[in-house]
């Protein structure tokens, strides 16, 4: 009997060190959620003067209205991402503050009262609307209610009557959560190599292709823009207006290259090298699956780096192992903010969260905004997962490509962007199709044209249309009035954008627009309507010069006007009388 | 009940090992290295008609491989690239073979460094030969030869080769910075009629006399050596001699550049060892005009080859071929096995039987980890790993491409492990153009073994392998160092002056380790380049098919002072006959082919200009008048 527990006990030790060994060689995962913190961005500007555009939004009637089905939900944050992108300038107000006849704001010339604002309007409330449309301004009314009551004047009152909010966040965030697919049927986010099985997603996870309300594999013109820009001319048919041009120097848009390095390691920085070469910075997004952060330097300058955001696609993870000094039997995938802390320690700066990040292969939650409170939490100031993360799609499947604050689940908008991509160097990736979103640009859609591209795609689908297309893309931005710029400079020109003070008097008798602009930088673009009321601008005054009609930089109706940084006076005259 | 407990005890404890020795294979299995066969060089033997004999004593060449150092072996059958790549057409026969028909016909008569002694026996018809108009060049004579030569052997050792002065010879400039890789003999001149046409450190190495109608060239140095050492490299792999090279560079493996004469050559963009062949030819034409075939068909200036090195990159790989077929330019891919390639794949790269590309194969000879490799597994763990051997690896192309195999590269350009050894598999099978010399790690590009020209290779003993050949890359696009100003530069000379097959080699794995825009860049302006400067843009098998023609073809001629008569036999189409476009300062007059006038094309060349004619497949009969007094 002895010699049998002897043996039994030799076993067992034996078969421990063998399940040991095991382990080592093949660690368990341990699943820890991240959560991420609800969103932070706050009604902006609340406690400062009122600006110009005014949006009216009742954060109690959001909340409450923060559950059920997501189409149901009250929305009116998103009108934020209409001023921002359109108009460069809001002040957000509670109609609850409304309270003093004797404060309301003065020189609003658009005024939105979204739907959430209705029940919290008031008299005081609707005499802001009355003085807004008396002093030429324009009220934008979204699905009042049937005993709301109007400003008279009908040459200040637009009405929409189905939840442009609503609309908004379904084209640019999104809402359509797909059943979860079988293998076969679910989209790949690029074209695998060699042989092996396809890996799953856990159920909990989605491509962010998958968000896309569009469901045509080839977008070419932006139907979020396109829904924002009727309401503009709307309000333009109305009243004139200067807002800032979300472009810098008058451009008809911007073109970024944004970079993947995508576990190619070392090898990835022979596309930034190239641009760097050329004159021409792009964005490089870095993941920690083959890099080191002293390896970085190599590949592209700290301004223009990015966090490739590790979320086991394809079975790749960034590791972290659990265990006691040697011994690791399992581990668990690094979160958001290790993996930024181990490759991208960029501290906040005073203008507010700083740093990039993508999802590598777009993987994303399918609980709604989870995956941007993650992004919130970890600091970062804007993602751009958004896209056709779908190598068979192309353009624009989020109706957009400026940036746009993405909303929490509870209808509040967070404070970072995510600035969707239109492509990427794979799939349906050529010359024609890359031509046709900037030649769509300039003519009309006026983007930010986003490419993500994959720096080992001579490895993984080489061709020479992706080769062409990317080396042609400088002269095809070029060709098409397009500036070439790293994300985070675009970026920090488009929010800068949103800090320059600007007013605007409209004085209807002498069809003169008036307007003290302060640009923050050199290049900062006024845009000004070119035509109000069906009728053309014939006059354009810049600090006290006039400007020569044939100087003047048109796109559309709209009359542009790069500014120097500093303040400015700008006076826009319009036949009299006008219709 | 104590002896079955102690079975079982002992039955654990094996079971224990066993389980611990297969955990531990798996995880470092036994490498069993390929066990490649190989073929040996054989003695050449050339009896056809022609205006150049190579006499070359195999015996001796063989003998002398035995010998330890590289240094003492004997390279007469360096010769034969000289003959093969300048001439085209020529003999080659042991002296034991040397009786008087042996000579009648012959215009030039070389007698090698391995054939000295042994023609000793032939000097009174060797003499009658030299007196009847024939030009005799001797390589390191002997004492005995002073009869012929003018030359006594002085006492002392063979000195290193290391630069020639008092050089009496024109065009040949181009060759100063020509590393010599060669010794030569302390000669003294005893007889009045010596001209000294080249001197190293006061002593006679390269000297003509005039005898009867002909003339004795005596070379003191060994010219095969020097030709073999360019373009084969030197044997001295393994040693400290090519570790030294490169101090601090970490080599995972030979490759063949580090088997270059010297290091200088790792950047050469002039081509030494035809400089040196022609620089040689330049002598013998001193004393007679010769008629060759010309390098490349259709007169043309020289040849441009692209050349893909798949690596393991699989069908995707295959997107340049596309484009090189739209374009109509023949380019040549060396394909890896591997589980990426499919009959698919084969198919996009040639998708039309006898159209499309040329395929080679990438030849794996690593040893270790990356070895191309079979594994052998005992319950699901891998124990052994096999490599797999050239023949196994060429069958597994051949197969998938449904064609015989007769190209080859090896991958990364990787050597070893003996200076000749891949060769002698490559003979064994049935290889007849290998190219993987050539630059491979960015350090420099160009002409590493002073050719761009396919040449016969020589086993380890110096017997050459019967048709097989090497063509050198002479563009590698890996690497940060290749300028687009190098490869302009290489291709433009080559069409004006050197006349050579530009090689260039695309990694296509490159883009997956470290990809370079401006390889791709390269890539599509070469192509144009080629084309614009009216390079021969061909593929391998073009090339070795019109090779095999070249090769088939004779020639031989008269010449009695001012008319040189060549009868040409040219085994098929688009094949170019070379004749110099003066003689001793005489311009070429007229030519005719057949009786009726044509006017060939002019040529600049290294050693002078060259008259080119395109001759119909058949014989022709060649006329060509030099100009002026004798």
């Amino acid at each position: 009997m002895k010699g049998w527990r002897l043996d039994l006990g030799l076993l067992g030790v034996l078969g421990l060190a063998a399940l040991l060994l095991y382990l080592q060689l093949h660690p368990l995962e341990q699943v820890r959620p991240e959560l991420g913190v609800p969103p932070s961005l706050p009604g902006a500007g609340l406690d400062e003067e009122p600006g110009p555009f005014v949006l009216l939004v009742d954060a109690s009637v959001v909340d409450r209205q923060a559950t059920g089905p997501l189409p149901g939900r009250d929305w009116s944050f998103a009108w934020i991402n209409w001023f921002e992108q359109e108009l460069g300038l809001l002040t957000v107000l509670e109609p609850g503050r409304l309270s003093d006849p004797a404060q309301l704001p003065q020189g609003v010339r658009v005024l939105v009262v979204s739907r959430s604002a209705w029940p919290g309007l008031d008299a005081t409330g609707r005499l802001l609307l009355e003085s807004v449309v008396a002093s030429g301004g324009v009220v934008v009314a979204e699905t009042p209610p049937a005993e709301a009551i109007l400003p008279a004047d009908p040459l200040g009152v637009v009405l929409l009557d189905q939840s442009f909010a609503a609309q908004l966040v379904r084209l640019q965030q999104g809402w359509s959560l797909p059943a979860p697919r079988r293998p076969e049927q679910r989209s790949r986010p690029a074209e695998r190599q060699g042989p092996g099985p396809l890996p799953e997603l856990p159920p909990e996870r989605l491509f962010t292709a998958d968000l896309a309300a569009v469901m045509t594999p080839e977008v070419l013109s932006p139907a979020a823009d396109h829904l924002e820009r009727e309401l503009l001319s709307r309000i333009e048919a109305l009243t004139p207006l200067a807002r800032w041009w979300p472009f810098p120097e008058g451009a008809a848009g911007v073109a970024c290259a944004t970079y993947e390095e995508a576990g190619f390691g070392n090898a990835a920085g022979w596309m930034t090298r190239y641009d760097r070469q050329r004159n021409l910075p792009g964005t490089l997004f870095v993941s920690g699956l083959r890099l080191t952060p002293a390896q970085l330097p190599l590949l592209a300058a700290p301004d223009t780096l990015g966090l490739s955001w590790v979320r086991g696609l394809d079975g790749e993870n960034w590791r972290v192992p659990c265990g006691l000094g040697p011994i690791q039997p399992c581990w668990r995938a690094a979160t958001l903010q290790e993996q930024r802390a181990a490759l991208l320690p960029r501290p906040a700066t005073a203008e507010g969260p700083a740093g990039l990040a993508r999802s590598l292969g777009g993987v994303w939650d399918r609980d709604f905004a989870r995956s941007f409170r993650i992004l919130e939490q970890a600091g970062f100031s804007a993602d751009s997962s958004y896209g056709p993360s779908d190598a068979d799609r192309f353009g624009y499947l989020f109706g957009t490509g400026l940036p746009f604050h993405p909303l929490d689940g509870s209808g509040r908008p967070f404070r970072l962007y995510e600035i969707p991509y239109l492509f990427r160097n794979d799939g349906r990736y050529d010359r024609a199709r890359q031509d046709a979103l900037l030649r769509g640009s300039r003519q009309g859609d006026h983007q930010l044209v986003v490419g993500l591209l994959r720096t080992d795609f001579m490895a993984r689908s080489p061709g020479e249309e992706p080769m062409e297309a990317w080396l042609g893309l400088p002269e095809a931005a070029r060709r098409h009035e397009h500036l070439l710029l790293p994300l985070d400079r675009y970026l920090g020109h488009y929010t800068r954008r949103l800090r320059s003070p600007l007013r605007q008097q409209w004085d209807e008798e002498r069809g003169l627009l008036t307007c003290q602009a302060e640009a923050t930088e050199d290049g900062q673009t006024l845009a000004l309507s070119a035509r109000t009321r069906g009728v053309g601008a014939i006059r354009l005054e810049l600090d006290g010069t006039v400007l020569p009609p044939e100087s003047w930089l048109r796109r559309g109706n709209t009359l542009l006007l790069p500014l120097t940084a500093g303040r400015h006076e700008i006076q826009v005259q319009y036949p009299q009388p006008l219709p | 009940m104590r002896r079955s407990t102690s079975i079982r005890k002992l039955t654990l404890l094996i079971l224990l090992i066993l389980g611990g020795a297969l955990a531990l294979l798996h995880h470092h299995p036994i490498r069993v290295p390929a066990t490649e066969e190989e073929a040996a060089g054989t003695p050449l033997n050339r009896r056809e008609s022609a205006d150049l004999l190579l006499l070359i004593d195999a015996e001796v060449v063989a003998a002398s491989g035995g010998k330890p150092s590289f240094d003492e072996q004997d390279l007469s059958y360096g010769w034969i690239n000289l003959a093969d790549q300048e001439v085209g057409s020529f003999a080659v026969l042991g002296p034991g073979e040397l009786q008087l028909d042996a000579l009648r016909g012959r215009r030039v008569v070389v007698v090698t460094r391995s054939a000295v002694r042994a023609s000793e026996l032939w000097l009174p018809q060797l003499k009658l030969f030299v007196a009847d108009g024939g030009v005799l060049v001797v390589e390191r004579p002997t004492s005995r030869w002073e009869l012929l030569t003018g030359l006594e052997v002085e006492a002392g050792a063979s000195r290193p080769l290391k630069e020639l002065t008092g050089l009496r010879l024109a065009n040949v400039q181009e060759m100063t910075g020509m590393p010599w890789v060669t010794t030569h003999v302390p000669l003294r001149v005893v007889r009045g009629d010596v001209e000294v046409l080249a001197e190293a450190v006061g002593q006679p190495v390269i000297t003509r006399r005039p005898l009867g109608r002909g003339q004795v060239i005596a070379l003191g140095f060994d010219a095969g050596r020097q030709i073999t050492a360019l373009q084969q490299g030197t044997a001295k792999v393994g040693t400290r001699d090519v570790e030294d090279r490169y101090p601090g560079l970490l080599r995972p493996g030979l490759r063949t550049e580090d088997l270059v004469a010297d290091s200088r050559l790792l950047a050469a963009t002039v081509p030494y060892a035809d400089l040196f062949e022609r620089f040689l030819l330049t002598l013998l034409e001193g004393a007679t005009p010769l008629p060759r075939w010309w390098l490349f068909p259709d007169s043309s200036s020289g040849a441009f080859l692209m050349t893909h090195d798949e690596g393991g990159m699989g069908d995707r790989a295959f997107w340049a071929a596309q484009i090189e077929q739209e374009q109509e330019v023949p380019a040549t891919w060396f394909l890896a096995q591997g589980p990426h390639l499919t009959p698919a794949g084969m198919e996009r790269l040639s998708p039309k039987p006898g159209r499309g590309a040329t395929v080679g194969l990438t030849y794996s000879l690593e040893s270790g980890a990356d070895a191309l490799d079979e594994p052998t597994q005992v319950f699901g763990l891998t124990v052994l790993r096999r490599q797999l051997p050239l023949l196994e690896q060429a069958d597994w192309l051949q197969s998938l491409a449904s064609r015989p195999l007769r190209y080859s590269r090896t991958r990364d350009l990787r050597w070893g492990p003996g200076y000749a050894q891949p060769f002698a598999a490559l003979a064994a099978a049935g290889i007849r153009i290998d190219s993987s010399y050539g630059p491979a790690s960015g350090r420099g590009q160009g002409y590493l073994f002073g050719t761009g020209l396919p040449f016969l290779v020589l086993d380890s003993r110096g017997l050459p392998f019967e048709e097989l050949r090497e063509l050198p890359v002479v563009v590698s696009f890996e690497g940060r160092k290749l300028a687009r100003e190098v490869l302009e530069r290489l291709l433009r000379e080559s069409a004006e002056t050197y006349h050579q097959a530009v090689t260039c080699r695309v990694s296509e794995a490159a883009y997956a380790t470290d990809p370079d825009v401006e390889h791709y860049r390269l890539w599509r302006s070469g192509l144009t380049s080629a084309r614009r400067l009216g390079l021969w843009v061909t593929d391998l098998a073009s090339y070795d098919q019109f090779l095999t023609t070249r090769r088939a073809g004779s020639l031989s001629s008269t010449f009695d002072g001012t008319m040189l008569m060549v009868t040409a036999k040219a085994a098929g189409d688009r094949q170019t006959l070379a004749l110099p476009a003066q003689w001793a300062g005489r311009p070429a007059g007229p030519v005719e082919i057949g009786s009726l006038p044509v006017t060939p094309r002019r040529l600049a060349a290294p050693g002078g200009d060259l008259l080119l004619l395109n001759l119909p497949r058949g014989t022709s009969t060649v006329l060509i008048e030099y100009l002026g007094a004798p």
